[in-house]
Formats: C-alpha cells, structure tokens, sequence
C-alpha cells in the first residue's frame, strides 16, 4: 500500500502564500498572548480563580445530574467534586468578585429548580485563588526560552547554524500560530490546552528534524539527482522524498487525536482540538515554514 | 547470521520487569512482598478519575503582622536609644501596637524625631497619640502576603515531595484549599506542607541553673524550650528541657539549599549551606560563641545543641538529631521550600470523590482504546506483515512506559492517559521512517537484507537526532519548570527514551531472526 509515489511537488516556490497565511496566524498568536497578558482572554479556573461553594443536600446526589444542570445554565468550567460520607457537594467555577453574591444566588435558584425534592443548602461560598502559581507562568517561559537556544545549539553542532535558527523560528511559528488558531475559535486557555500546546512543541521539532535530515543528507552526497540544482530544488527534492512519512506520520497522530475528540467526552474536547490543530500545523510548517527559511537564511549567508 | 540471543533475552527480561511492575498498580490484592521488591512503587489516580483529601487551611495572618511588627519595634527601639530619646522600657510592645511611655510624649524634639524617623523609615507604620501602629492599607496587605506566601511555600513543597499532582489555591481572605489525591503518604504530606518551619538559632544560657529556671525563676530574656525524643522501641517519648537566651542569632532565611547526608556513624543528617550573608553571620557568631552551646530550634521544638568546637567560616553546617531517613529528608524539604510566613490549621478535613464523573472517566478510556486500535490497524493496512512488526514495538513502548511510570510513582490523570495514547500515535513515527528507507532500498533493486539493514542504518541518526532534540525540550522543561509543567516533562523523556529503544532494538531483531530462519527473496512491507 502506498499513498504517494515520486512526487515533484514545488513546496519551496509557495512560500508567498504560506508565508502570508502563517503572518495572519502569528499576528493572531500574539494577539492572544497580549490578551493574556492583559487578563481579559479566556482564561481557566486553574488561571483565575473563581467561585468555590458548599452544598449540603438532604438525600444522596449524583456529581453528573448537577453537571447536567449547571451546563445548560451557562456555566462553563464547572468542577464538582463529593463529600465523602455526606450528602455535600462542592462546586467550583468562574466568576469575578464583584459578582459573588449574585453568582452564588444564581447557582442557588437553578439547582433548587431543578432538585424540588433535595433541595441543597448552601454552607459556604467564598472567592478561590487560582490553583496554579504565577511562578508556573515565569518558569513555563523561561523554560521555553532557554530550550529554544539549547535546540539551536545542538542542531547547529549536528547540522549547521541555519538548521538550527530555521527549526527554532518553525517551533516559535507554531506555538504562535497554534495560539492565534486559539484566539480565532475563542476557546479558553486551561492547563490541558498547555500541555497540548507544549506536546505539539515536541511533535514539530521532531517533524522538522526529520525533514532537514534529508537536505543534509542530499547535500552531502551528490549524486544524479542532485548535481545540476540549486538548493531550492534540492530542498524540493528532500521534502518529497520524505513526504510519505510525513504524511503517514501525521495520519496515524490524527487517528489517535480524532478517536479523542469525537469520543473523548467534554473533558478532552479542547485538549484534542488543540492538539489536532497543532499537529497539522507542525507538519504544514516543517514543509512550508521551517524549509523555506532555511533555504532564505543560506542564501543570505552565500550569495 | 545476525546473533539476536543477547537481544531476545534483553528484551523477555524487559517485558517481565514491567509486566512484574504493572501488577501493583492494576491489581488489588498484590501480595506484599511483591509490592516491596519494587519498592513499593505504584501509580496512583489524579484527583480528576479518583478524589482524594480535601483539606482547608486557615492561615494565622495575625501572628504574621505580629511578627513583622516586633521586627519594627526592634528596630524603632535601637533608634530611641541609639538618639537618646529615651530608654527602651519607653516603648512597650502590644500584640498588634507599641505604645509609647509618657516621658517620651513629653520630650517634644525627641517625639518630632521619633515622627521624622518613622516617616521616613517605617512608611507602613502611623503614629498617632501613644501609638504605633500599622496602617490599615499595610495591614491588609500584610495580611494578603502572608496568604500567597504560604501558598507558594506549600505548592514549592508539594513539588518537591514528589509528583502528587496535586492542588493548593487561596480561598476567601485567609484560606488556603489543598487537594491532594488519595496517595498512600498523604498524612506524610498533609504534615509537611502545614509545618511552619522556622528555622532558628538559639545560645543554651550555661551561667543560670535549669532545675531553678523549671520551678518557675526563668532568668531575664531566657526562655525554656523543649527537645523531645522518641524511642522507637518503647514508643516512649521523653522532653529534655532546654534554658535558651531568647534572641535569635540566626535564622532560616540564611539558608541557601539542605539536603540528606549520612553522618559518620551512618545515621541520616541534614546538610546546609548558607548563603552568602548567612556565611558571614554564621562565622560571626561561631567564632563569638566558641565553646558554647549552640541550639538549633524548629517550630518550638530544640532539635539539637552541639557544642561550637571551632569557628565554622566555610558557610557549610549539618543539623542531626536522631532523625529518620523520611523525617531527615522532610526537614531538608522544609529548609529549602522556606518558612511559612505564618502558622497554619486544618479547620475542614475532608475526603472527596473524583471531579469528573463516572461516564467522562468511561468515555476518556474508551476514546484511547478507540485511537490505539486504529493506529494497529492503520499500520497493518499499509505496511502489511512490517505493520505488524511496528505494532509489536507499539504495544511495547505501552507497556515500557506504564511500567516506568508505576515504578516513579507517578499521579495518573485523565489527560495524562490521552497524553499516553498520543505518544503511542508519534511512537510510529521512528518505524514509518524506517520502513519508508526499507522501501526506498528496494525499489532502488536491493536484496531485501541489505535493504532492512541500511534502512535501520540511514534512519539511525535520523530517528536519534530527533528524539535527542525532543528531550533536551523534555529536560529543559523538567528542570525550569514547576508543578504539572514537571510532571508532562517527566512522562515525555519517558516516553522519548522508551521510543528509541523499542523502535531501534524492538523491531529490528524481528528482522534479524526471520532473515536468520529463511533467505528472505520478498519482505511485505
């Protein structure tokens, strides 16, 4: 079985139109981050804070009807969790300081809707700080600043510099526009979608290595194919050489993050949204980004 | 003849010792001393899939005021006398105020200058009639910091503690929400994120009698503090009665890092080194103090008082007292993560259930199996009997990683197995680009061994420089990073190194020993 046969696709000589598409993204990206920045993007609970309370209900209560009621009421990021051995739940969700009392009333009245039998008594409501320290933030950039000048140190003593400036410009490119793809749904930044972000960082740099393994390699050797063209067609020539593990790659990380989305339940929605999305940026950016860049920064250096 | 027997057995002891690992985790009634040989090392359930230990905490603001308050009197005290304004007993320190004497409210030009120096030394602080107190905007500030203080100080000990997962966040204006899932050392933990350690170092007062000062004549600026001792073999505990000067020559903000060191007689110790002006203090009151007593105090409680033998001015002290290996490496915890800027209480103990509900728990797992299954297939499908090869290594690296995750101990969520689950969908990748080269060789007209190895070859250092990229990312992340960035970092490496190994050795010795029983004339790939 095989999907792809001895292309010659010309990926390098696209690069206006990726180009033009990735700047709208990144421009996008770096909207969200100042947004975050500001506080007013859609931030989680485990970022904000929010509204914790206290139920104490007369008979026994399932987490997922009161789920199934706060949902539909507007209540989005809602945590409940048990009691154990009481008939007390605790719920957590977002909502702003000015607006405590009447947050807590309007939990109240929807819940005593909805359980006229059981109705709950409220034995605490209190403002919560946010579950993860600002130090996460600091620490989660820096983290990424400092790996960012360790990948280009490393691939610049396997490869050479401009592999290394071009893979680390394709991972800043993603992230960027990962982020902008974010902002354009609107979906709201938790630790899940994080941790999707920072997978989808490892996933690009070992796409993009894969990828300028090959041009390394053809620039090594030269043979036939490669003696009478410049480096753009031998860039050409790399990228469809791989192109089948690429696009096989890619397809077998879709199946996993597809089967997630669309079975995984509420809780893993965004967190596959965002790795879907990333994925497919990560493989469209080893070919149309982090390439192309390579192939720019060699021509500033020769010629 | 490519010999495969060093490889066959490297790896049938591989999957024993994982298979053995797994068993604590999933099943129950695992004998105990199984449990050991692995040194009880198990995987536990995150908060989201299996509850666990709801506790709030009431952060004692006020003695935080209190104690940033005497810090102040000291000082204003130093300066009355150091001007000549008064004497010290002018000054009276209240709990939450200092109230100045009537003589000092008379000496006009001695009262301005009190006023000036507080104005401009002591801006949080307001003088008004007889007294000093903080002002109400630096008052609730205090207070605020005191909240966020302990926070950070917890969650830096949680981190330390181990990968718990867990969740601390400041509630209403004084309260502090931990979670904790239902690890098996959770009173271990509970304890150590509430201990205040503060750290301080005491002078013993030789020159006055204990047995006067117990029957209630404590010398002037002395105080009575107690080291209490357990015998772990008549479960008694004793308290030996300590006569200390009351002030503090040094405390725990000088220290720069502790660890746990093994003293000369095997017993555990912890290790400190000072920072830079604690070095100097610590010379400083070493070289003063030669051949006194030297207590070392925490929370109230004397942990030890050797006797100073010698100036120390290396910047370098270990504290011992009979500790534990456990209790040793709590208190060196303690030490780094820093004081709690002011004692805290359990008020609200509870166990809760998981946050998510049975049928998202239910719907999690099953999208995972879901994906895995397509990926088998998926590989089956376009690289025939190679795909199954690749699926072999697939079902490996699952088990590898699950096993290396029990024996770290690590907190199992429902976003960590989806996280599993993806690494299972890259884990491919590195066998898709050897199959590819495999592919490439033959249609250039190789013979199929040739064709496997130089496959293997040319993808090597393809599949090591992007895996060894990868993890200088995961490590990069391990080291800066804190609280669950930590955690994601530890199961990627995991993850990566397993990867190359299963990809690299796993699937190749298939090959090998197929290629060994027959002459491979066709491969199906």
């Amino acid at each position: 079985m095989e999907f792809i046969k001895n292309t010659h696709y010309n990926f390098i000589g696209k690069r206006k139109y990726s180009f033009v598409l990735s700047s709208i993204l990144v421009i996008f990206g770096i909207i969200e981050i100042i947004t975050m920045i500001a506080g007013t993007a859609r931030i989680g609970i485990d970022f904000t804070g929010g509204l914790s309370m206290q139920l104490a209900f007369k008979h026994k209560i399932s987490i997922s009807s009161v789920r199934k009621v706060l949902i539909p009421a507007g209540f989005k990021d809602v945590k409940i969790v048990k009691i154990k051995g009481k008939n007390d739940i605790i719920i957590q969700t977002k909502a702003m300081a000015k607006d405590l009392n009447a947050y807590t009333a309007k939990i109240k009245k929807v819940i005593k809707k909805s359980f006229m039998k059981n109705p709950p008594k409220v034995v605490s409501s209190e403002m919560i700080g946010p579950s993860v320290g600002k130090k996460l933030a600091k620490d989660a950039v820096i983290a990424i600043i400092i790996a960012i000048i360790a990948i280009i140190l490393y691939i610049t003593w396997r490869f050479e510099f401009r592999f290394g400036l071009a893979a680390a410009i394709g991972l800043g490119h993603d992230v960027l526009a990962l982020l902008g793809v974010i902002f354009i749904f609107q979906k709201e930044i938790t630790l899940l979608v994080i941790t999707a972000v920072l997978t989808v960082a490892g996933y690009s740099l070992t796409d993009k290595v894969v990828v300028f393994d090959r041009i390394r390699e053809n620039l090594k050797i030269e043979t036939e194919k490669t003696k009478h063209i410049d480096l753009k067609g031998l860039v050409n020539i790399s990228i469809n050489e791989v192109l089948t593990r690429t696009v096989v790659t890619s397809l077998t990380v879709v199946l996993v993050v597809l089967s997630l989305f669309f079975l995984g339940g509420i809780v893993l929605h965004d967190f596959a949204f965002t790795l879907l999305i990333g994925v497919l940026i990560g493989t469209y950016s080893s070919i149309f980004i982090a390439s192309p860049i390579m192939v720019i920064l060699n021509e500033k250096h020769y010629k | 003849m490519k010999p495969v027997k060093t490889r066959v057995i490297l790896i049938s002891v591989l999957i024993l010792i994982s298979v053995f690992s797994i068993i604590p985790s999933v099943y129950q009634n695992t004998p105990e001393w199984w449990k050991a040989v692995i040194g009880n090392a198990e995987m536990h359930l995150g908060l989201d899939l299996q509850g666990g230990v709801y506790l709030i905490e009431k952060v004692e603001t006020g003695k935080a005021v209190k104690e940033k308050l005497y810090k102040d009197y000291a000082d204003i005290k130093s300066f009355v006398e150091s001007k000549k304004i008064g004497k010290t007993s002018d000054l009276t320190f209240k709990n939450n105020y200092i109230v100045l004497s009537s003589s000092i409210l008379k000496n006009k030009s001695g009262l301005s200058a009190l006023k000036r120096y507080i104005k401009n030394h002591h801006v949080s602080l307001n003088l008004s009639n007889d007294i000093i107190s903080f002002k109400p905007s630096a008052l609730s500030l205090y207070k605020k910091e005191a909240v966020s203080g302990a926070v950070e100080v917890m969650r830096n000990r949680i981190d330390q503690f181990g990968l718990v997962a867990p969740k601390i966040a400041r509630q209403g204006k004084n309260l502090i929400v931990v979670e904790l899932p239902g690890v098996k050392n959770v009173k271990q933990a509970i304890k150590l994120i509430g201990k205040t350690a503060r750290l301080t170092f005491k002078l013993v007062d030789d020159k006055h009698s204990i047995v006067k000062a117990l029957n209630g004549k404590i010398p002037k600026g002395d105080e009575i503090l107690y080291h209490i001792k357990y015998n772990k073999y008549t479960h008694k505990t004793t308290k030996i009665p300590y006569l200390l000067k009351k002030t503090v020559l040094m405390d725990g903000s000088a220290i720069s890092s502790a660890n746990v060191q093994m003293n000369q007689y095997n017993q555990p110790e912890v290790g400190v080194s000072l920072n830079s002006a604690g070095t100097l203090l610590f010379a400083k009151i070493t070289t003063k103090y030669t051949g006194k007593r030297l207590a070392i105090i925490l929370d109230r409680n004397v942990i030890s008082a050797p006797v100073i033998e010698e100036p120390i001015l290396g910047g370098n002290a270990s504290i011992s007292g009979h500790f534990t290996i456990a209790q040793a490496d709590n208190l060196a915890i303690a030490l780094r993560s820093g004081a709690l800027p002011a004692p805290v209480k359990i008020i609200q103990n509870n166990t809760v259930g998981p946050t998510l509900g049975a049928d998202s728990i239910h719907d999690g797992i099953l999208a995972a199996i879901v994906g895995t299954v397509l990926v088998i297939l998926f590989m089956v499908f376009y690289y025939k009997f190679s795909g199954l090869i690749a699926d072999f290594a697939l079902l490996e690296n699952v088990l590898f990683l699950m096993a290396a995750l029990s024996l770290f101990g690590a907190t199992l969520t429902l976003p960590g197995i989806a996280g599993i689950i993806l690494t299972i969908g890259m884990s491919v990748d590195s066998n898709v680009l050897i199959f590819e080269r495999i592919r490439e060789e033959l249609r250039e007209g190789k013979p199929v061994v040739i064709a496997i190895e130089n496959g293997y070859n040319k993808a090597f250092f393809t599949i090591l420089d992007s895996h060894v990229t990868a993890l200088i990312t995961a490590a990069v992340l391990f080291y800066f990073g804190s609280g669950p960035v930590k955690g994601f970092a530890v199961t990627l490496s995991l993850g990566i190194l397993i990867n190359l190994f299963t990809s690299l050795v796993g699937t190749k010795v298939i090959f090998d020993i197929i290629s060994n029983k027959k002459e491979l004339k066709k491969l199906s790939i």
